[in-house]
């Protein structure tokens, strides 16, 4: 019976499984990998990327993307680290963070309002964000002058967690709560598995996507702000080409549809794991930049191989039962 | 085509005005430089464009199909890199075909993944991106290459000229009257419209549309080569990251052409005419000596308001 159940959750939840046979596979082949100070080394260098996929998560169930990250990221960075030292750190990063919402907004207002593909919209706000950053920055690094800042980005907990891990935690908590027990969670699911029909019932559905875009804005205003800070500098190529890719990508590997309607916080963070722990492996195994972005993309291809698979194997299953 | 023709003329200037909005970039920049409007750099600019034109006569089979392909940008290095290399060793016209083969063979793994598997196009080509890329730096060891002599034939095609017009920009129009034909007039294309439209009712009405699918980004690699062969040999080397960023040009000229992301529509000619757009954006920007990366705020503002003008007179057109 419990067996069952294992059984059926795995099924359901494809990422554990996957996630299982990655995590056992490099603990037991890669030595060093099954190390407490390592396993907390992945959440670190990965907590950021978690944080983004937060907000993505929330507009992939809704049934869209959000392109428009690669570049938020380097403008919010330039800017929470340009206005720190002219008018101080707290405001800076509010209006970092601010920016993120309105960029969120126009978003939101355009793919919701006015009904325009969000590819497009997120793609002509990736090419917008990306000039105001250089246009900000003059093409220039911007050196994070306040101590503060960069402690927190680079502080870490006694036991090797940092300071951003544990807000990834905190956030994945948060994110978890509104989608599994809030009105506006339960109209994302709604909105993102059929539209219409989540209009007829009654929901706002212009509204539920908005408020998904502006979500996301701000997890990506974030996510430039912790890189400044870790980093203790933002440059104007953070995050291009192929940032908002890799947080889509760690959201769908973790099994949430492209189509929208099914998606969890947890299979996001099990998908950036994933992400995560192919390139701490080819790390520790020490093999050329080369071979472990070939390995990146190919774990790609096979993670979503597999969930078809899986999924579709589970389909059958209900089929035949029915 | 034959309801465009029922509507009479206005309908057809409404479909074409893509056209007027490029004439009018051009204008504004015509007026603000001297340097902008002389017959020399019309010519460079359609020397400029034609690389991405080329490529965006693939990617809208890809985006006409239903599908994106990111993966370009990582096979123009690729490809480049390759045809350079292969120029010294083996001699012009294999280094060519051998690059032509890749590109297709690329397209190809794609077309198997997301036609006969049926995988998210989005991810599967950003992993090919990277296994790409991997190959680039595999192949050339992470250096650049570069033609031993610059003066053989093969820099020709891409710095050479027939009379006042270069032979990319012979090359460019060659491949949109054949891409444009195949979309508009073959068999195959008609099947692509509808597989990107429905490709459910394909399926039931006998229409393989794995295949199609397949096809399209077979397509799409090809003119990706294609590309690479006239970029490479216009500079005669080529560095390992050379396309990075490529794909986002392409599709964003495709989008401006007017073709709908859901698939099912969309037309050669006008993404060429996108595709001129950001080309003229580009070149005028640097002209008039405004900041280079003021073109991208530019793009952003240009691509939202062509795309809201189209859906606006969409829905006049429903509610008529």
């Amino acid at each position: 019976m419990s067996l069952k159940k294992v059984k059926a959750f795995m099924s359901r939840h494809t990422v554990v499984p996957i996630l299982l046979v990655i995590f056992v596979l490099a603990s037991v082949l890669v030595a060093g990998f099954f190390d407490i100070r390592n396993l907390f080394n992945i959440l670190n260098q990965n907590a950021i990327k978690g944080i983004m996929a937060i907000g993505m998560t929330f507009v992939i169930i809704n049934g869209y993307f959000d392109m428009s990250l690669c570049t938020l990221i380097s403008l919010t960075a330039a800017l929470s680290c340009g206005l720190q030292s002219s008018i101080g750190l707290v405001p800076a990063i509010l209006v970092s963070l601010a920016v993120g919402l309105i960029v969120g907004a126009i978003n939101g207002f355009l793919v919701a309002k006015a009904g325009i593909n969000a590819f497009v919209v997120t793609l002509a706000l990736m090419l917008g964000c990306r000039s105001l950053s250089y246009l900000y920055s003059q093409e220039q690094s911007i050196l994070a002058t306040n101590d503060l800042f960069t402690d927190f980005g680079m502080g870490r907990l006694p036991f090797g967690m940092s300071y951003i891990s544990v807000l990834f935690i905190v956030m994945l908590l948060i994110a978890h709560y509104v989608l599994r027990y809030t009105k506006h969670g339960r109209n994302t699911y709604a909105a993102g598995g059929n539209a219409n029909a989540a209009f007829n019932a009654g929901i706002n559905v212009t509204r539920t996507t908005f408020i998904n875009f502006v979500i996301c804005g701000f997890t990506g205003a974030l996510g430039g702000v912790l890189y400044a800070a870790q980093s203790g500098a933002s440059s104007p190529p953070l995050g291009w080409p192929d940032m908002h890719m890799l947080v889509i990508a760690g959201v769908v590997l973790g099994g949430s549809k492209l189509t929208g309607g099914v998606g969890n916080i947890w299979y996001t963070c099990g998908g950036v794991m994933i992400l995560g722990i192919v390139a701490n492996v080819m790390n520790l195994l020490n093999v050329q930049t080369y071979v472990s972005t070939m390995v990146t993309g190919m774990i790609m291809i096979g993670v979503l191989y597999l969930d078809k698979v899986l999924t579709e194997r589970k389909k059958k299953e209900s089929l035949t039962n029915a | 085509m034959s309801l465009s023709k029922k509507g009479g003329a206005v309908q057809v200037m409404k479909d074409w005005a893509i056209v007027g909005a490029m004439v009018v970039v051009y204008l504004i920049f015509a007026v603000l430089s001297p340097n902008f409007r002389t017959a020399e750099n019309a010519i460079l600019l359609l020397r400029q464009v034609s690389i991405i034109a080329i490529m965006g006569c693939g990617m809208s089979f890809a985006i006409i199909g239903g599908n994106f392909d990111l993966s370009v940008g990582s096979l123009l290095s690729l490809c480049c890199c390759m045809c350079i290399d292969l120029h010294d060793k083996i001699g012009p016209v294999p280094a060519m075909a051998v690059t032509l083969l890749v590109g297709c063979a690329s397209g190809l793994v794609c077309g198997f993944l997301v036609g006969h598997l049926r995988l998210n196009s989005m991810i599967v080509t950003l992993g090919m991106m990277n296994v790409l890329q991997a190959l680039t730096l595999m192949y050339t060891g992470g250096s650049s290459v570069m033609l031993k002599d610059q003066n053989v034939w093969f820099g020709q095609i891409g710095k050479g000229s027939l009379g006042p017009i270069p032979y990319v920009t012979i090359i460019m129009v060659v491949c949109i009257v054949v891409y444009a034909t195949l979309l508009n007039k073959t068999v195959f294309g008609h099947h692509v419209l509808a597989v990107g439209s429905n490709d459910e009712a394909c399926r039931f009405s006998g229409i393989n549309d794995r295949k199609v699918v397949r096809n399209t980004f077979v397509l799409s690699g090809l003119s990706a080569a294609i590309a690479a062969i006239l970029l490479c040999s216009r500079g005669g080397a080529a560095q390992t990251t050379i396309g990075q960023g490529y794909e986002f040009d392409v599709i964003t000229g495709v989008i401006l052409g007017g073709a709908s992301l859901n698939g099912g529509s969309g037309n050669i000619v006008k993404t060429f005419i996108g595709v001129m757009i950001i080309g003229i954006l580009k070149n005028g920007f640097v002209i008039v000596g405004l900041p280079y990366y003021l073109q991208w705020l530019a793009q952003c503002v240009i691509i939202l308001l062509a795309v809201y003008v189209a859906i606006q007179s969409e829905r006049k057109k429903g509610t008529k």
